[in-house]
């Protein structure tokens, strides 16, 4: 049974006012940062949201916890609307926490590691908990000494930072955690550890993740499942032991290409997605990945994909998928 | 020396803090070819910011130069007046800095700023605005002259940097100094900087320094590679000897650990325990030896000169003494 489903979802963004955007005759005074995705993720699973700055993956993430309002679409949690009533929202709070992207900046430079790591029990309003007790706990789940509960943000390295990022997220024995770009910033080898932690926590309490990432190399081992974002929509999903081999959309096939290997005999010779995403003020019609795909033809330039699901689970927004039969346009 | 367009000697660095005296660099000795793309690899802290800045003589006040002598373009670099380097950067000698949302002036135009680098020139303004717009469509930005009226927040972040790129080479520099250029933009950018630098490069005719900590990076453009930890050179060596017969258990670890280069599927990604030494006082053992896996009795007790073990590689081991050819 899936913890978290979510259907349709938009999330938009005003970008002008409603006078300005009548005299300056902008067509829309909305972007769609978050253009009908759904998706499910099953208990215990991981799934991973790649994509380029300014796909949207962030505000995916935000608008599922609540910290970004949601346009229309619906999120269920348990089943459950979360968003429905207050007292939904609070046990929602306490059941789904966010790891922000960056470790040190998300922590308060004037709290000491303690009082960063029991301030959940405080907002949720469980002071009798022995706090100094629960910090302890915390930081040994995270393979931190107990002397840190008395350190200050600034005296942590990139990655004991992000220990302390997890042991907030953990506190109040969430079931599902959004992790927002968990190793960016961070070195190879702490990079590993992060990971192996995130795994281990998984397995021990039964956790729930999003990762929200654009390193290829770190979903392909960590995650059950990956989503591709392109401009809002997801372009693909399904299993990654099998989007990775065979990825269906070229912007997949594009983004696996474009990752650099560590191994001077496989040096690439040309360039595989050339361009930039474009804008989302005035989205290209027809596949909005046109501009940028190699393989685009006249059909892509003036009638938009419409999700195809495979027999595997998989799902892509291609006319023209790769290594795959082309998908008429239904009118 | 004529070979190399940068020889770095013996070099040590130390700043003086108030919490006293920390050693960035120790004993470093790099050669940049004429012509060659050089890596430098390292972690966080390893000194590989220190070393670039070092180059370009741009080190913060408090930073003394303790021990070693660095030739560039023919000159000792640290006697030469300050008269004369101010002469050097920008003309021969140029560096690209990491973000480059913060490189540029927000306030003036992408035209102006182009114009200002050239202020030594003797061309007339039209004659550099042309030189400008050809060097914006060199790294591949259309529309170059209308592009010089527009401000660096017009641009995202992948454009910037390429304007960054195209100021660098504006006087085509015979050092071109790269410091982690390519880690704030996507890896379809990353991709499309690594192949304009690599398509540039017969076009300079000079050498580029290339900082990174993404291995992948180094692997794509190189052809030679300094491995750097906690301030000093532990490997050193052609870009296929680094990555194909690793010698420095370090360079080991550092290349098991990249996720990109683990083929098979897993959930368990090998680390490298411990943590990096403080740069405060520095041990007299080997600096690997606390987190080495094949530390012996000699690795904590001194300090391993560099061992030769092909042509120009070499690394800091006590295991590869007696193998030297």
């Amino acid at each position: 049974m899936s913890l978290l489903s979510v259907r349709n979802l938009n999330v938009r963004y005003a970008i002008a006012g409603p006078v300005k955007a009548m005299l300056t005759g902008l067509s829309s005074r909305f972007i769609d940062a978050v253009l009908d995705v759904s998706f499910d993720v099953a208990q215990g699973t991981t799934l991973a949201i790649v994509g380029e700055s300014g796909s949207g993956k962030s505000t995916l993430a935000r608008a599922i916890v609540g910290l970004t309002p949601i346009a229309s679409g619906e999120v269920r949690f348990a089943g459950k609307n979360p968003f429905a009533d207050g007292a939904a929202g609070r046990a929602y709070h306490r059941e789904v926490a966010m790891m922000f992207q960056d470790p040190v900046s998300s922590l308060s430079p004037r709290r000491t590691v303690q009082s960063l790591i029991s301030e959940p029990f405080i907002v949720h309003t469980m002071r009798e908990k022995d706090l100094a007790s629960e910090a302890r706990r915390l930081l040994a789940l995270v393979g931190l000494p107990k002397d840190f509960a008395s350190r200050y943000p600034h005296q942590l390295s990139g990655g004991q930072a992000r220990r302390v990022g997890v042991a907030r997220a953990i506190a109040l024995n969430p079931k599902l955690i959004i992790a927002d770009e968990p190793t960016a910033g961070l070195d190879v080898s702490v990079q590993g550890e992060i990971l192996n932690l995130l795994t281990r926590l998984q397995g021990e309490f039964g956790l729930t993740y999003v990762i929200i990432t654009h390193n290829l190399a770190v979903v392909r081992h960590v995650s059950d499942e990956t989503a591709i974002m392109y401009m809002g929509r997801f372009v693909e999903k399904g299993r990654t032991a099998e989007v990775f081999p065979d990825p269906a959309h070229p912007y997949t096939q594009g983004l696996i290409a474009a990752q650099p290997h560590p191994d001077p005999a496989r040096r690439r010779t040309g360039v595989v997605l050339t361009g930039e995403v474009a804008s989302l003020r005035n989205r290209p019609p027809g596949c909005e990945f046109h501009p940028r795909c190699p393989s685009a033809q006249d059909l892509c330039r003036t009638i938009a994909p419409r999700i195809v699901t495979e027999f595997s689970g998989r799902t892509y927004l291609c006319h023209y998928p790769v290594n795959r039969p082309a998908q008429p346009a239904r009118p | 020396m004529s070979g190399n367009v940068a020889a770095i000697r013996d070099l040590s660095i130390r700043f003086d803090t108030q919490q006293g005296p920390v050693y960035p660099l120790r004993n470093v000795d790099v050669d940049v070819p004429r012509g060659q793309i050089v890596g430098i690899v390292g972690e966080s802290g390893s000194g590989k910011s220190t070393l670039a800045l070092a180059l370009m003589r741009l080190l913060p006040g408090n930073a003394v130069v303790t021990g070693g002598e660095v030739e560039l373009l023919g000159k000792d670099l640290l006697k030469l007046p300050a008269e004369e380097m101010r002469g050097l950067r920008g003309t021969r000698l140029a560096m690209i800095f990491q973000d480059p949302m913060t490189s540029l002036n927000p306030v003036r135009s992408i035209g102006q700023q182009m114009l200002d680098i050239q202020y030594r020139s003797p061309a007339s303004r039209a004659e550099k605005i042309a030189k400008a717009a050809d060097a914006l469509k060199r790294v591949g930005i259309p529309d170059a002259r209308e592009q010089l009226k527009r401000y660096p927040a017009e641009f995202s972040g992948g454009m910037r940097q390429r304007i960054c790129i195209a100021m660098s080479l504006l006087q085509k520099p015979e050092l071109l100094i790269a410091d982690e250029i390519t880690t704030a933009l996507d890896v379809t950018l990353e991709a499309q900087v690594l192949h304009l630098l690599r398509e540039l490069r017969a076009e300079l005719k000079g050498s580029i320094l290339f900082i990174s900590h993404n291995l992948g990076a180094v692997a794509e453009i190189c052809d030679r590679v300094v491995v750097l930890y906690a301030g000093e050179v532990v490997e050193q060596g052609p870009v296929f000897e680094i990555f194909d017969r690793p010698q420095h258990p370090y360079t080991r670890a550092l290349v098991e650990c990249d996720p990109a280069r683990i083929e098979t599927t897993t959930r368990e990604l090998p680390v490298i325990p411990g943590d990096v030494p403080n740069l405060r006082s520095i041990p007299r053992s080997c600096i690997f030896a606390a987190r080495c896996a094949e530390v012996m009795e000699v690795c904590r007790r001194d300090r391993p000169p560099p061992t030769v073990i092909g042509k120009g590689h070499s690394a800091r081991c006590h295991l590869l003494e007696g193998v030297e050819s």
